[in-house]
């Protein structure tokens, strides 16, 4: 929930990032193994910037490396070569704690199957980032609230995830993204387990949350989703093709 | 120490908020085996605690001559505690009748009474058995091994001021054990035979053995200088132990200083400050503490891991939205240790409901009247254990909890 946002740096910035996975053994009692994996490069010479206010769509098929590239992007992760920037600060050189705090901050991060804990009302989680960053419950419960209100689900607040509907589920994970304000907007398939209507709805919401100040990247296989991004990056075997 | 501030609190709070919903919410869905595995798992360990701390008190109290009624044991420092005949043969102190004065003078002691144990021959018509003879100064309230003095004469007249010339009361009271060993009832003349002489003793009440743990104890209590006639030992005035009933903490520095090489031994309804002077009762509470713990830690665990593996999505779910790592282990630990202070509370009732039948039930099969006591202070012991359970376990949770990747789990 930053404040004073400088709108003049790139929101994501990456420099020929490679990501290989296996190699090396890693833990302690693989060492005494000595176990060497196969080595499986997911992203090679990738390089892309995102600006503020764009709409980003990532395509390509299963296996090019879409959410490797995602994962790197949201500092799940960090590239085996080359480096990522989000908002200027260069993931690879922060701790994991660092990280997750960034996270916290500046990335908002929707899955495909919407992700809610099912204990909890859809008010309750759309407030849950918003107990971590500390904020009195009569602030939570109001954001969360406008939050809900602005995906259309005002009178379903007090009902849980089981009460809700797959598409309503995935607006009040939008929601849930959004409630800390942040600059950066990752969602991974978001409309892949909605009917076509509610995929459009959904994908609206998302589209119009891009700000001035705001980037949404959206990684889908599908057309439709894709066509209403302002831009597209393919990949294909973990390279960019355009 | 830094000042928490306002919004690490809100946090901290929110998280606990969040916590108590989870656990909720395990207990409300329809596969929820392994935590209520968890919970009888602690309440299983507990209840054992319980259990084994009321057979230690019970054992601690098989030793004592006295009742709940009296605060203070003071004995020789060499003298052994372990168990009542044992006591029969430990140093004595001298002087005892004057101390004894000395002592009730102080405002804050009720009474302070010395106590002579002999194993004494006591015979009644054809029947001659060995009882315990216990010699006391009379008190309104003072119990021997659950024997009531009250129906004797009040103080101790033949002691008449040191010279062992005053009256004869000749009064004992017999356990109900004494009086079936020596087939006496109220208004039996008994026959004490002494080192030097020979004297009787008209039985003035019979009463219940009381609850020593030791079951029906053969005693018989007399006046203190009346034994010590019978055994001789006039002229040093000597006692086994002294029994003190006060209402004030404060008296024991006193007690301590009545003799130079004396223990004073606390001895109050509702502590355990007992157990510490019988290694055996010690010995069997830590055992029951060590295995209760480690038995709980495993039960809590090993379910809980499974319910951690299984709920994989949840932790990386919350570490994707930014949840820090010690708002993940506080979410952890806050249902940890909910399920192990649940178990724990279930384990005092169980552990309170088996003391019930086994004091009840085992009577009918070995002779003693009580196998184990329960104490109010146990639930607090009982709940501590709980908590050190679910702190035993925390670890390897937050162990779980961590491992994987959590992008694995999401994008699955």
């Amino acid at each position: 929930m930053e404040t004073g946002r400088d709108t003049d740096t790139p929101v994501v910035c990456c420099q020929e990032i490679e990501r290989v996975y296996g190699g090396a053994a890693s833990g302690l009692l693989n060492r005494f193994r000595d176990h060497t994996q196969p080595t499986v490069t997911a992203l090679d010479d990738v390089s892309l910037t995102i600006e503020p206010g764009e709409v980003v769509g990532i395509k390509g098929p299963s296996g090019s490396g879409k959410s490797t590239l995602l994962h790197l992007l949201a500092a799940l992760d960090t590239p085996t070569d080359g480096h990522v920037h989000v908002l200027g600060a260069d993931t690879t050189a922060l701790s994991t704690s660092a990280r997750t705090a960034l996270r916290l901050d500046a990335i908002g991060i929707i899955f495909q199957r919407f992700h809610l804990l099912s204990g909890l009302s859809a008010r309750a989680n759309v407030a849950l980032p918003l107990i971590e960053h500390g904020l009195p419950k009569p602030d939570r419960r109001n954001r969360a609230t406008t939050l809900l209100d602005a995906v259309g689900l005002t009178d379903r607040a007090t009902h849980t995830p089981a009460e809700l509907s797959g598409g309503e589920q995935q607006r009040v994970a939008i929601a849930r993204a959004l409630v800390t304000d942040p600059q950066l907007v990752i969602a991974d398939e978001p409309t892949g387990e909605l009917d076509t209507d509610t995929g459009t709805q959904v994908l609206e919401l998302l589209t119009e949350s891009a700000t001035d100040d705001r980037a949404v990247i959206i990684a889908s296989h599908d057309r439709a989703t894709l066509d209403a991004t302002d831009r597209i990056i393919e990949l294909r075997d973990g390279r960019r093709v355009s | 120490m830094a000042a928490v501030s306002p919004s690490r609190l809100r946090r901290l709070r929110g998280v606990l908020v969040v916590a108590a919903t989870l656990l909720r919410t395990r207990f409300e869905r329809t596969d929820r085996r392994r935590i209520l595995l968890s919970v009888c798992g602690v309440a299983l360990a507990v209840a054992i605690v319980v259990v084994v701390a009321g057979i230690s008190v019970s054992l601690a109290s098989q030793g004592t001559v006295v009742n709940s009624n009296v605060d203070y044991w003071i004995v020789p420092e060499s003298g052994d505690t372990g168990s009542l005949p044992v006591s029969v043969n430990t140093p004595q102190f001298a002087d005892v009748h004057p101390v004894a004065e000395r002592l009730t003078t102080d405002d804050r002691i009720q009474y302070a009474s010395p106590v002579s144990l002999t194993l004494t021959q006591l015979s009644q018509s054809n029947t001659t058995e060995y009882v315990l003879l216990a010699g006391v100064i009379p008190y309104s309230g003072l119990e021997i091994a659950g024997v009531n003095t009250s129906t004797l004469t009040p103080g101790d007249p033949h002691y008449a001021n040191g010279t062992y010339e005053g009256d004869w009361t000749g009064e004992a009271v017999l356990s109900d054990g004494a009086a079936t060993l020596l087939n006496a009832s109220t208004g039996t003349t008994l026959t004490a035979s002494g080192r030097n002489e020979t004297r009787s003793f008209d039985v003035t009440t019979v009463t219940d053995g009381g609850d020593t743990g030791l079951g029906s104890l053969p005693i018989a209590v007399v006046h203190l200088s009346e034994l010590q006639t019978l055994r001789g030992t006039q002229t040093a005035d000597t006692a086994n132990q002294f029994l003190v009933a006060t209402n004030t903490v404060g008296v024991r520095d006193r007690l301590e200083t009545v003799y130079p090489n004396a223990r004073v031994i606390t001895r109050g309804s509702g502590t355990l400050t007992g157990l510490s002077n019988s290694r055996l009762a010690l010995a069997v509470a830590v055992t029951g503490l060590l295995i209760a713990v480690v038995l709980g830690t495993l039960f809590v665990a090993t379910a809980m891991g499974l319910e951690i593996t299984a709920d994989r999505r949840l932790w990386a779910t919350l570490l994707v939205l930014g949840f820090s790592r010690s708002s993940r282990a506080l979410l952890v630990a806050a249902q940890t240790l909910g399920i192990t202070l649940l178990g724990g509370g279930i384990g005092v009732i169980l552990g309170r409901a088996v003391i019930a039948v086994a004091n009840t039930t085992a009577p009918q099969v070995i002779p003693v009247s009580t196998v184990a006591t329960f104490r109010p202070v146990f639930t607090v012991y009982a709940l501590g254990v709980a908590i050190l359970i679910g702190l035993c376990s925390v670890p390897y949770l937050l162990w779980l909890t961590a491992r994987g990747e959590p992008t694995d789990q999401l994008t699955a």
